[in-house]
């Protein structure tokens, strides 16, 4: 879309619209759904350990993107420990993803298109995505999207997880789903 | 993911062997620390949520997904039972069918066809078998694992042969012990109770060095058996019941990918056992194993190679009644090899081959062994079809060379060229699940089993009655090699689902057997026959229903109600009849029972019941002069129950009880059980 006013207020509103419309958008991360990623990510080939910046990627223009990484900024606030890992939080606007120095990129619901910058950054920086937003791993956005409610669920794009040579164990990619 | 690892400093720092085992750490302190992704139980329920197993296909699947009917029995599950022994926590799972003869020594089986000396069960411990070939049966005295070191217990239900091999026809049962690496697992437990019950149990877990961790448990017990007799031929095999046990295993890291375990157990047992005759003999078991796996993360699987040897040894008395002292020596050594790994998104293939040797020395007449060879070749396929259906299919291809030397004596009725025989055959599972997004989740499951004849069938039991019995001309008797394997078919349709409303799950479970060239028990077959005696089928379903739920105040309930209807109709041959083959599984099975379960918990306080109810059922009566009549048990309930209190997370007191509705009670058609009560006192530290 171009410039304008006009063309900016439309990609407000429809991107506002998107955000409310998308079943994603109402889904709410859980302090469950942090855990779950947290300890997928132990499987990690080469698993990340200690003090981990988590980049909390989301769109500064969609509101309900803003609450839901704000939300999971206030469950991180003073480190989620899962096993050797702690997990740190840094709110991370999607357009500065590239020039972030993160170790994980945590992505919030309601990016939308602009996902691509994090498959671009992830690939580039080899760092690693997760999201609780499937749709965004559907797309190749984010490597791995997690569920706990009702059940937990974990989907990898490996086509993704290739290209920002996210590699998993092999136990670990029996009992997952991958697209 | 290493932890934190509370280190017995003494275990390392001492003299003799234990400056070699601080040799050992010295040269370990250096390689990685970083060993090979195998199975993680504990960090997977942990991700999600539930127990993992890899009992069903051989690849790890959550419990909830396994195309098979499997009830997974947790760390927590064992320590509420109460129960001191596996007999006695095993008899309260769904389908689980329990025959008490004597304060330690029961028989269990999977869905009816219950007998002395079951043979259709297969157990493993850290999938290693700990079934005795020689007669086929599981001495569950004798299996050296303590109940503090077990993660879970899988009980799979229906023919398992195609992963597990011969034997695991009527189910498997694969005890999961802690592993050294992940599970820093230390515990302490002493028991004293009725019969004169004197119990301890220790389990140690420490590392040495940064790559090598090991875990080391040893239990004993002393006590009493029932003082209940049938008569006095069998007040000599009731000299006292004593159990030990020792076992280690260590996990050792020799690169970022590849992970090296070692174990070695020892076991001693002696009581009196009820053996297929149905009389009472005094058994001395001494059961000692070694074990060595490698497993390679490649990075797109997993391969791993397993080798391990099964020493067995048991004395059998059987001077009350047949005079002789039998003495069993069978070795058993196993290799495996498999690869296990991802193809594509939705499949997964494991491929495995696996020889083994197994080999008996005759008795009471020495100087033969009997001994067969088996290969085989497995593979298994898993295929996530859609997000809700998935489809496994697994195959096994074995082939069991028999053979005899030695000894073969004059009045024996066969040579030793009677036992080169080769035999070839197949099993295989298919189970098709379904899981719907409100409806529940189906499993199809189909299934073909193939039981071996025992060792002591097969004639390593070799008698000489050089006088005759009751006038006849002298005689030897010692099994045949003419024997045709058992096997089994399989179909069952099962549903699950869950209720959130009452915190529960649903599980209904409907399945039919055909077992074809049912076995004898003991004895003779008719003129002209073999020890194969016909057929059986058994339907049955599975109806269980169990939750949990937390109360304000604290308080929480965990309930479970099952109750297993059971249809078994035998198709013998003519001339096979029960008094002669001692096989009766129509009349020997009991055709209903129930289960329930109520668990009840606040603050330091657990207090937990298990009531049974079997129906009337026949079983043999082994007393002489009656042999093989069939009596009538009638139907019974059985209580058990522990109340607990809970002083700190690392110290609890327990008692426990079994059988407390009586004083006495007939169970069986041996001795009556009695009433058992324990008292407990567990460290964990």
């Amino acid at each position: 879309m171009g410039k304008s006013p006009i063309n900016q207020l439309a990609a407000v509103l429809l991107g506002t619209w998107l955000a409310c419309a998308s079943p994603q958008a109402l889904a709410q991360v859980s302090p469950n759904d942090l855990q779950v990623a947290g300890r997928a990510l132990g499987f990690l080939e080469r698993p990340l350990s200690g003090d981990v910046t988590v980049g909390i990627v989301h769109d500064p223009r969609n509101p309900q993107s803003v609450r839901e990484a704000e939300n999971i900024e206030r469950m991180l606030r003073g480190g989620l420990t899962v096993g050797s890992l702690t997990l740190r939080p840094s709110l991370l606007p999607v357009g500065e993803v590239g020039r972030s120095s993160v170790q994980l990129y945590l992505l919030a619901s309601g990016v939308g298109a602009a996902g691509a910058a994090v498959r671009e950054a992830s690939a580039a920086r080899r760092v690693p995505c997760v999201t609780t937003d499937l749709a965004q791993v559907r797309d190749g956005n984010c490597v791995m999207g997690v569920r706990s409610s009702p059940r937990v669920e974990i989907l990898v794009n490996r086509a993704t997880a290739v290209a920002s040579q996210t590699a998993f164990s092999p136990v670990f990619r029996m009992m997952i789903s991958e697209i | 993911m290493k932890p934190t690892i509370s280190r017995a400093a003494n275990l390392v720092h001492g003299t003799g062997r234990r400056g070699l085992i601080a040799c050992i750490a010295g040269l370990l302190a250096g390689t990685s620390m970083v060993g090979a992704q195998t199975v993680d139980h504990g960090a997977l329920e942990a991700l999600f949520g539930e127990p993992v197993t890899t009992s069903v296909t051989g690849s790890p699947l959550r419990a909830s997904e396994v195309p098979a009917t499997m009830e997974i029995i947790t760390a927590e599950e064992i320590r509420r039972s109460g129960a001191r022994d596996l007999p006695g926590l095993l008899e309260h799972v769904v389908g689980v069918d329990a025959l008490q003869w004597g304060r330690d020594n029961t028989d269990l089986a999977i869905r009816g066809s219950n007998q002395a000396l079951s043979p259709r069960l297969l157990v493993l411990v850290d999938g290693r078998e700990v079934y005795a070939h020689f007669y086929g049966f599981t001495p569950w005295p004798a299996i050296p694992v303590e109940l503090a070191a077990i993660r879970q217990i899988e009980v799979v239900k229906g023919p398992q042969t195609a992963l597990f091999g011969f034997n695991a026809v009527s189910g498997a049962i694969n005890i999961i012990t802690y592993h050294p690496r992940t599970d820093d697992v230390d515990a302490v437990s002493i028991s004293v109770g009725s019969q004169d019950l004197r119990q301890g149990s220790a389990v140690a877990t420490f590392g040495l060095g940064e790559a090598a961790d090991v875990r080391l448990s040893m239990g004993g017990r002393r006590n009493d058996d029932f003082s209940t007799a049938q008569d006095s031929t069998d007040a000599g095999s009731r000299r006292g019941n004593e159990m030990l046990n020792a076992a280690a295993r260590a996990a050792i890291s020799l690169g970022e990918r590849v992970e090296l375990t070692l174990a070695a157990t020892h076991s001693q047992a002696e009581q009196p056992n009820v053996i297929p005759t149905y009389i009472v003999t005094h058994e001395d078991f001494h059961n000692s194993s070694a074990e060595a796996a490698l497993t390679v993360d490649t990075g797109w699987g997993l391969v791993r190679g397993r080798l391990y040897h099964n020493w067995f040894e048991i004395l059998s008395d059987t001077s009350g009644v047949l005079g002789e002292l039998l003495r069993y020596d069978n070795d058993v050594t196993v290799g495996q090899i498999e690869t296990l790994f991802k193809a594509g998104s939705d499949h997964t293939l494991r491929i495995a081959g696996e020889f083994r040797h197994n080999t008996i020395d005759t008795t009471p007449v020495g100087g033969a062994q009997v001994f067969y060879d088996v290969a085989s070749l497995s593979g298994m396929w898993h295929w996530t079809v859609t997000d809700s259906v998935s489809w496994s299919n697994a195959v096994r291809i074995d082939r069991r060379d028999l053979g005899r030397t030695g000894l073969e004596p004059l009045r024996y009725a066969y040579r030793n060229v009677d036992w080169n025989q080769r035999l070839t055959e197949t099993s295989f599972n298919s189970g098709l699940v379904w899981a719907t997004d409100n409806a529940g989740t189906w499993r199809l499951t189909l299934g073909r089993g193939v039981q071996l004849p025992n060792l002591s069938a097969l004639g390593a039991t070799l008698i000489d009655f050089p006088d005759g019995i009751g006038g006849s001309p002298p005689f030897v008797v010692g099994g045949t090699p003419y024997i045709d394997p058992m096997t089994v078919l399989h179909a069952e349709l099962g549903w699950t689902r869950d209720l959130p409303g009452v915190g529960g799950r649903l599980s209904i479970a409907a399945f039919t057997s055909r077992w074809a060239d049912v076995f004898m028990g003991v004895g003779e077959p008719p003129p002209g026959g073999t020890p194969n005696m016909g057929d059986s089928r058994t339907s049955g379903l599975e109806l269980s229903l169990k939750g949990a739920s937390e109360r304000p105040g604290g308080s929480r309930w965990d309930w479970g109600l099952s109750y297993v209807p059971l249809q078994v109709d035998d198709e013998f041959l003519p001339g096979y009849v029960p008094s002669s083959s001692l096989v009766a599984y129509e009349q020997t099975t009991a055709r209903h029972t129930v289960d329930v379960r109520l668990g009840w918990s606040r603050g330091p306080w657990e207090l937990d019941g298990f009531l049974k109810y079997k129906s009337r059922f026949r079983g043999f009566d082994g007393r002489p002069g009656r042999t093989a009549d069939l009596l009538d048990i009638p139907a019974y309930f059985k209580l058990d129950g522990r109340v607990a209190y809970r002083f700190s997370d690392m110290l609890v007191f327990a008692v426990s009880g079994q059988n407390l509705l009586h004083a006495e009670q007939h169970q069986t058609s041996a001795s009556a059980v009695e009433r058992g009560v324990v008292a407990s006192l567990d460290f964990a530290f």
